[in-house]
């Protein structure tokens, strides 16, 4: 990709800044370094029930699908020191997910014609709804790679030398033009990675631990008068945080 | 199937914050007044309440309170030169949809 120069800084600089939360994060770090999604542990130390590890109930995905899109966007945000990656926290189900939904559907955009290959500022301009394009696309990569092996086969190196090829729209996987699917995989391994953990990526809201971001706290009237205050909880999802009332320890509240 | 309504002296388009004060004031002062809206009622609870309002994949990024360019869009070009194309994602000119969206957008928009 041609980010490559970039991303391994950032990522540096995120484990700089990760210092300032070590809390979180060290409880993060406690949980998988092998990849393996079913070895981490959750923040609060809760084990999921036994019935519900292993294999996700795919709405839609294939087995072959869910393969390439999990050496996919285990390469586009990978697992590493600093925690799981997309495909380590749920970003296959989200994905899954999202095209079985109206929105993969294409209830988001004017899908009649005309059809003709627009300027940029006349932006998307193709036919395929979401779903049809990560359907389409991830069948044409494969038949690009050849029979025998799949995404998931090649070497890292040779993974992201496809990708970075994609993502300039230099291979053919017509009639889904290549950078556009590279697009939309890039934005959705993002969204699933830092979207609010219902949709079912960002599990255990690694995503928004990773970037420090504080999630869906309902208020903060309680701090308003706190300039400058270190905020120090971790975050919280919507669904957790339905009832929740915050304690605000510079106010003499028990924490 | 159109049919001719009675006159009136004001119509205000749009019910959200702006058209509701304006229509008070100017039934107020004793006119009689319409006011018009497209959009599907909303309310601040529970349509715009937290936590889930707080969700950035449904608002922000997928703007769940804009105009669905599905059911209506425009056509664009940039000049002469071009074809003019249904824009299938609205990416600028943006109309929020529902009652009170502007109260709930009332920031610039983009894609």
């Amino acid at each position: 990709m041609s980010h490559d120069q970039t991303r391994p800084r950032r990522r540096d600089l995120l484990s700089t800044l990760a210092v300032g939360v070590p809390t979180v994060i060290a409880g993060l770090a406690s949980g998988s370094r092998t990849g393996d999604a079913e070895n981490i542990k959750p923040a609060g130390g809760v084990e999921p029930p036994e019935s519900s590890k292993g294999r996700e109930p795919w709405l839609i995905l294939t087995s072959d699908e869910v393969s390439a899109l999990t050496a996919v966007m285990g390469r586009l945000i990978p697992s590493d020191s600093l925690g799981p990656g997309a495909s380590d926290s749920g970003g296959v189900a989200f994905i899954d997910r999202q095209m079985a939904s109206a929105y993969g559907a294409g209830d988001h955009f004017y899908s009649m014609g005309p059809f003709a290959p627009g300027a940029a500022s006349q932006g998307y301009q193709l036919s395929f709804t979401p779903s049809q394009m990560f359907r389409i696309g991830l069948e044409k990569l494969q038949n690009h790679i050849g029979a025998g092996q799949s995404f998931a086969d090649l070497a890292v190196a040779d993974q992201d030398d496809l990708l970075s090829k994609m993502e300039n729209g230099e291979i053919d996987l017509s009639p889904v033009p290549s950078a556009a699917f590279f697009g939309n995989l890039l934005s959705w391994t993002q969204q699933s990675f830092f979207a609010d953990p219902m949709y079912g990526g960002n599990k255990n809201k690694v995503g928004w631990v990773l970037v420090g971001f504080p999630g869906a706290y309902s208020s903060y009237s309680e701090y308003v008068e706190d300039y400058g205050m270190n905020w120090q909880y971790p975050p919280t999802s919507i669904a957790e945080d339905q009832d929740m009332v915050m304690p605000n320890p510079n106010r003499g509240d028990a924490q | 199937m159109s049919r001719t309504l009675p006159s009136v002296d004001m119509v205000v388009v749009g019910g959200g914050w702006s058209g509701s004060i304006i229509g008070k004031e100017m039934a107020a002062a004793g006119n009689r007044v319409v006011m018009l809206e497209r959009g599907a009622p909303q309310w601040t609870s529970p349509d715009f309440q937290s936590p889930r309002i707080h969700d950035e994949l449904r608002y922000n990024t997928r703007q769940h309170f804009v105009q669905n360019a599905a059911k209506e869009t425009y056509t664009f070009r940039n000049n002469q030169d071009q074809t003019a194309l249904p824009m299938r994602v609205l990416r600028f000119a943006i109309p929020a949809t529902g009652l009170g969206g502007c109260g709930v957008v009332g920031r610039p928009l983009s894609l």
